[in-house]
């Protein structure tokens, strides 16, 4: 199956393993990844001032993109993923924004594009994954959510943003041992490591507590966030903390 | 020039803060709420009383945009919304005055610069930007 892929910035940069570890696992599950045309950055953040069209021009600029060549777009960053749902959800909802919004575009942006999360993908090949996994001696893993694909209630991509249990239950028939924790859509910070670290700090820090809370020894955490990622890793030594499909990737390789 | 803080509020938020209960939840709910001068529920209250006071607590720039709090606020205030807002009017002011900025890019530890996704940073200036 073909579908146009929307990697984002930081997946070209600091994030390069996780889209290698994307590109590998689409190459093997037999998922053709094409790269959007012109693709640039979604604007990092969603802004919601009402105010001001050019806060959501670029996702918008990059969904046009997207429909003169299909209807569904793929994107695996959360923030990506996030910025460009609830971009396009104020694109169609806010009428006087929208005006305002096309007085700056060569073209509108005709229909909704369906935005569609990498892991969906793998959802669907779930038995064939299955069929490939060498290694599945693992420590029990803790699925990291975070804010981004949880919230805002009603578009995001889990509809239960207390205790979602998708990757869980992805990972389970896939035999491995995964834990429910108390915060595992609680903020991991986010920007404020630049700022505030001490704050980054006491957020990972109640993380990690609650994720200690339900495991004995060792766990491994997944996330699907650069920012979670960077965010765990830098201010925890207790666990370590993979991509998702990182991770599946060494367990496909017999790592 | 005084500026009327609720009237520059509402040209540029649509978030209905004239129907919070003041009910707390958000402030209990929020991650970070217990490092803010004063809580997201206490901010929106003195901001519906226009005190102008709210542009001067660091509740504003330390809200992470999480929508912990809006997901459990039975009136469904945004207040990364109403803080994204503030912190706008907030920017203009002091551009206004002529006064510089407070990020300081050099207070940002270089190996966290460095290693830092993106992502992260440019959310980081989209927050000090004003437009
Ligand atoms: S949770 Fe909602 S209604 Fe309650 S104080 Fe906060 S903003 Fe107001
Ligand atoms: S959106 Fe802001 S105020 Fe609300 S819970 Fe998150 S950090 Fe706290």
């Amino acid at each position: 199956m073909k579908y146009l892929y929307y990697p984002g910035c930081t997946l070209k940069t600091t994030a390069k393993v996780f889209e290698d570890s994307i590109k590998e696992v689409s190459k093997i599950l037999d998922i053709s990844l094409v790269e959007l045309n012109n693709w640039y950055c979604c604007q990092a953040i969603y802004t919601s001032l009402n105010d001001n069209p050019s806060l959501l021009l670029g996702a918008i600029r990059n969904l046009i993109e997207t429909q003169k060549e299909d209807d569904k777009l793929v994107t695996a960053c959360s923030a990506c993923y996030n910025v460009l749902l609830r971009s396009q959800n104020t694109y169609f909802k806010d009428e006087k924004l929208r005006v305002r919004i096309n007085a700056y575009l060569e073209e509108e942006l005709k229909r909704e594009i369906k935005i569609i999360h990498f892991f969906e993908l793998l959802e669907e090949k779930i038995d064939v994954l299955n069929s490939l996994i060498k290694k599945r001696d693992y420590p029990p893993l803790a699925f990291y959510y975070g804010c981004l694909l949880t919230r805002p209630k009603g578009i995001a991509l889990f509809s239960n943003d207390i205790n979602p249990q998708r990757f869980e239950n992805f990972f389970s028939q896939l035999g491995f041992l995964t834990i429910d924790f108390a915060f595992k859509t609680r903020c991991c910070g986010s920007y404020l490591t630049y700022t505030n670290e001490e704050i980054v700090k006491d957020c990972v820090d109640k993380i990690i507590l609650s994720i200690k809370e339900r495991v004995n020894n060792s766990c491994v955490i997944l996330t699907t966030c650069p920012l979670c990622q960077f965010n765990l890793e830098n201010y925890q030594k207790d666990y370590e903390v993979f991509y998702f499909t990182q991770f599946l990737l060494s367990l496909i390789k017999g790592e | 020039m005084e500026i009327n803080i609720l009237e520059e509020f509402f040209n540029i938020c649509d978030e209905k803060v004239f129907s919070c209960i003041n009910c707390g939840v958000c402030s209990a709910s929020c991650p970070i709420s217990n490092f803010m001068e004063i809580t997201p529920q206490k901010l929106i209250f003195f901001l519906i009383n226009n005190k102008k006071e709210v542009l001067e607590k660091n509740t504003i720039w330390l809200c992470a945009s999480c929508l912990n709090c809006q997901a459990r606020c039975r009136k469904s205030i945004d207040f990364s919304k109403v803080a994204d807002a503030l912190r706008h009017i907030y920017l203009k002011e002091r551009a206004r005055k002529k006064l510089s900025l407070e990020l300081e890019i050099d207070k940002i530890k270089r190996e966290i610069l460095i290693k830092s996704p993106q992502q992260l940073f440019i959310a980081l200036q989209r927050k000090f930007a004003y437009y």
